[in-house]
C-alpha cells in the first residue's frame, strides 16, 4: 500500500456516532464542575491532617503549662505549618501544561512535575517527618507524669513506636520512587529526548506505552473474576466499631459527670490531722477558708484578707473568682496539709476537690489575716484517676437517656458499613489467563506458576505463589473474601493439574 | 471556565466539524471500546477547557489536534503507569493475541485490522506523527502541532513510516 491508499483507507474508516449538543454540553459542564470539586478537595485532603495536627497541638501548647511538653507543641504547629507550605508550593511550583500545549511542551511540564515529585519523596524525611517527629517525642517526654516507671516505659516504648513509623514511612516514599516515579522520569525523558533531537527513543523505557497494555474489562475471555465483599461482612465490623464508639462515650459522660463523688460524704472526710493541729494558724485559717469556700459565703471569705489584698482583690472579684473556681472543680472534699512550701514559698496545701486537686498557697500576717493565696491544679497522675464503682456505672451507662441514642449509632454503623462495600475493590481477580493482583496491575499467568505454598497467620490464609525462577508472590485471602466464590473460580478457571488446585482446603465456606 | 452560549456555539461547531478526527485519534491511542470512550470524552473536555485559548479559526485545525494528542498522550501514559487497573504481558503469543483481538474490536477489514495492528506497536510519539500523516498534515503543520522541529518530524516519520509498513508487511494473513 502506497502513501495514498493508506491516508484513503485511514480517512474512510467507518467511526461511531457519539453524541452531541444539549447532551454533550451538559457534560462538559458535569466535567468542568467535577474538575473543580476534585481540586478544592485535593487541597482540603492535603491540609486537613495538618490542621488537624496543629489544632491539636495548639491547644496543648496553650493549656500544658510544662515547659518543655509547650516546646514540644510549638515545634509539631510549626511542623504541621511548614509541611503545608511546603506541599502547595511544590504544587504551584509545578503547573500542569495548557491544555493546547505542543506535546514537547506537555511533556516538559510532566517531567519537571515528576522531578519535583521524586525530589519531594525522597527529601521526605526532612520537611515531612522529622519536624514532626521531633516535636512530638519532645512533647511526651516533655509532659509531667508522677510515676516514674510509667515515664520512661511510655516514652521509650512511644519513641522507639515513632521512629520505627518513620523509618517504614521513608522506605515506602523511596520504594514509590524507584518503582513508580523514576521509570516514568526515564520514560519522559526519553520521548522528550527523541522529540528535541529527532533519535529514535529509547525501546527499554517506553516498552510499556504500548497498549499491549490490557485493560481487564478488555475481553470477555480474560475477563476475571472479582470477588466483592458481603455486606454482612464487613458489617461484622462496621457495627460494633460504631457502636463501640457509643459505649465509650457514654462511659466517658457517665465517669465525666462526677456524680457518682457527690454521693461521699464530704465533711466525715477532713483528715484528722488538720482538726488535730488547732495551733497551728495556717492550718485554721487555710480550714477556716475552705469552710467558707464550701458554702459559698465570699463576703466572709473577704474578712479573712488583710488591708493590701482586700485592695487588691475587691468583693466583686473575690466573688467571681471563687465562683469560677467553684464552677471548675466543684467542692473542696478534704484538705491535706501542710504539704511544704508552695508558691513563692508560701504554706502550701493540697484540696481536694469533687474534679480534681489544687495546690494552695498562702502568707498569713502578724494578725492572721491573709496576705496571699495561690491556686494551682495538681495533675493527676494514673494511678490517681477516680475510679467509680461498678453497681453505680452500669446501669448510668444503660440509662434511657443513653440508650435512646443507641439506634442512631447502630443505623451509623450500618451506614458506614454500606459506604465501605460501596468503596472497597478487592486485590484479586482470577481468570482463564491467571491470577490478577494489586487490582489488576499484576498478572501472574497459570504457567508460570510452578509451585503453591500455604501461608497462614490466625485466620488469615493465603498462598505463596512461586515462579521457576524462584521469585515468590503472596496471593492474600483475607477474611473478608467470599472464599466460595474464589474457590469456585480457582475450579473453574485453574489448569487441571495446576498446584493451586491442592490448596482449595484452605478456603473455607463462610 | 464560564461559558456563553457563543461559546457553546463554537465548542459545538468545533467538536461538529472534527469528530470523526478526534474518534481516530481516539481509536490510534486507545486498545479497547471503553477507553476509547473515556479518551473521547476526555479530549473533548480539554478542547472545551482550552477553547478561551483558541485566537484564530484559521488555525482551529492545528490547535485541534494538538489537544487531542497531548491528551491521547498523556491518556495512555496514565494507563500504562499503573493508575488505573491495566495488565501488562510479556508473553509474545498472547500479546498477538490481545492485539489481534484490539484490532478486530476496531475494524472487520483485514487492512485496518492490520494498520491498527501495526499502529499499537508503535512508541506514542511515532503514533502521533503517523495519525496527522494520514490526516494529511503537513511538516509544517505537524511541526507545529507537536512541538517537534520541522527537520525532526521529516526523519521521525520516515522511521516510523519504514517501522508501520515493515510491521504490516509481517502481519500474519
Amino acid at each position: 500500500m502506497n502513501d495514498d491508499e493508506l491516508k484513503k483507507l485511514w480517512q474512510q474508516q467507518p467511526l461511531g456516532d457519539p453524541p452531541l449538543g444539549a447532551q454533550l454540553m451538559t457534560a462538559m459542564q458535569k466535567q468542568t464542575s467535577q474538575l473543580r470539586r476534585s481540586l478544592l478537595w485535593r487541597d482540603v485532603r492535603e491540609l486537613a491532617a495538618c490542621v488537624i495536627v496543629g489544632v491539636i497541638f495548639g491547644i496543648y501548647y496553650f493549656t500544658v503549662h510544662a515547659p518543655v511538653a509547650r516546646l514540644g507543641a510549638l515545634i509539631t504547629v510549626a511542623g504541621a505549618i511548614f509541611i503545608a507550605w511546603k506541599t502547595l508550593h511544590a504544587r504551584r511550583a509545578t503547573p500542569t501544561a495548557k491544555p493546547d500545549a505542543t506535546v514537547v511542551e506537555s511533556l516538559r511540564a510532566e517531567l519537571h512535575s515528576v522531578r519535583t515529585q521524586s525530589q519531594l519523596l525522597r527529601s521526605v524525611a526532612w520537611w515531612y517527618l522529622l519536624p514532626l517527629a521531633i516535636g512530638v517525642i519532645i512533647f511526651v517526654w516533655g509532659m509531667p507524669i508522677t510515676n516514674l516507671v510509667f515515664y520512661f516505659v511510655f516514652n521509650i516504648s512511644f519513641t522507639l513506636f515513632s521512629l520505627w513509623l518513620d523509618v517504614k514511612i521513608y522506605r515506602l516514599n523511596q520504594c514509590a520512587v524507584s518503582e513508580q516515579l523514576l521509570p516514568i522520569e526515564r520514560q519522559l525523558e526519553s520521548l522528550l529526548r527523541s522529540a528535541e533531537t529527532g533519535e529514535p527513543v529509547d525501546e527499554t523505557h517506553v516498552a510499556s506505552l504500548r497498549p499491549i497494555v490490557l485493560s481487564m474489562e478488555a475481553a470477555d475471555k480474560v475477563k476475571p473474576v472479582e470477588f466483592k465483599v458481603d455486606f454482612w461482612q464487613l458489617a461484622l465490623y462496621g457495627v460494633p466499631g460504631i457502636v463501640g464508639i457509643w459505649f465509650f462515650l457514654m462511659v466517658g459522660l457517665t465517669v465525666g459527670s462526677g456524680g457518682w463523688k457527690t454521693k461521699e460524704p464530704a465533711v466525715e472526710t477532713f483528715p484528722p490531722a488538720v482538726r488535730a493541729e488547732e495551733t497551728n494558724r495556717y492550718s485554721v485559717v487555710a480550714q477556716k477558708l475552705v469552710d467558707l469556700l464550701n458554702t459559698g459565703d465570699y463576703a466572709a471569705v473577704q474578712k479573712l484578707y488583710d488591708a493590701n489584698m482586700t485592695t487588691v482583690f475587691p468583693p466583686k472579684e473575690t466573688a467571681d473568682f471563687y465562683t469560677r473556681l467553684a464552677r471548675g472543680f466543684g467542692k473542696i472534699d478534704n484538705i491535706e496539709g501542710l504539704t511544704g512550701k508552695g508558691f513563692r514559698g508560701w504554706t502550701a496545701f493540697r484540696l481536694h476537690c469533687q474534679r480534681g486537686e489544687l495546690t494552695m498557697s498562702l502568707a498569713l500576717d502578724a494578725d492572721d489575716k491573709i496576705a496571699g493565696i495561690y491556686f494551682k491544679p495538681v495533675p493527676l497522675t494514673y494511678s490517681e484517676w477516680p475510679v467509680p464503682p461498678i453497681e453505680w456505672l452500669v446501669p448510668r451507662i444503660f440509662s434511657w437517656r443513653h440508650l435512646v441514642w443507641l439506634p442512631a449509632f447502630f443505623l451509623a454503623g450500618l451506614l458506614y458499613s454500606w459506604l465501605l462495600q460501596k468503596t472497597t475493590e478487592r486485590a484479586v481477580g482470577i481468570s482463564a489467563l491467571g491470577i490478577h493482583l494489586h487490582k489488576g496491575q499484576n498478572l501472574i499467568l497459570w504457567d508460570e506458576i510452578k509451585e503453591v505454598r500455604p501461608f497462614k497467620l490466625l485466620n488469615i490464609r493465603s498462598l505463596w505463589l512461586i515462579r521457576e525462577s524462584g521469585e515468590k508472590t503472596l496471593m492474600r485471602w483475607t477474611g473478608l473474601e467470599r472464599h466460595s466464590d474464589l474457590k469456585t473460580a480457582v475450579e473453574s478457571f485453574a489448569p487441571a493439574d495446576h498446584p493451586i488446585r491442592k490448596h482449595l482446603s484452605l478456603l473455607r465456606r463462610n | 471556565m464560564n461559558s456563553t452560549p457563543a461559546d457553546e456555539r463554537k465548542f459545538l461547531e468545533l467538536v461538529d466539524e472534527n469528530r470523526n478526527r478526534i474518534l481516530r485519534v481516539c481509536r490510534a491511542y486507545s486498545w479497547n471500546s471503553a477507553d476509547r470512550d473515556d479518551l473521547y470524552q476526555e479530549i473533548l473536555f480539554q478542547i472545551w477547557r482550552a477553547l478561551p485559548g483558541l485566537k484564530e479559526d484559521a488555525y482551529a485545525n492545528t490547535w485541534l489536534y494538538r489537544v487531542a494528542i497531548n491528551t491521547a498522550i498523556s491518556f495512555v501514559r496514565k494507563r500504562s503507569s499503573g493508575s488505573d487497573r491495566v495488565v501488562q504481558f510479556e508473553n509474545a503469543e498472547l500479546t498477538r493475541t490481545i492485539e489481534s483481538q484490539q484490532a478486530a474490536e476496531v475494524s472487520t477489514d483485514e487492512r485496518m485490522v492490520n494498520l491498527y495492528n501495526a499502529i499499537y506497536q508503535l512508541d506514542p510519539l511515532e503514533r502521533a506523527l503517523i495519525t496527522l500523516f494520514l490526516e494529511d498534515f503537513t511538516y509544517a503543520q505537524i511541526a507545529e502541532a507537536t512541538g517537534i522541529s520541522a527537520n525532526h518530524v521529516g526523519v521521525m516519520l520516515h522511521r516510523a513510516k519504514k517501522k508501520l509498513s515493515g510491521l504490516m508487511k509481517d502481519a500474519p494473513k
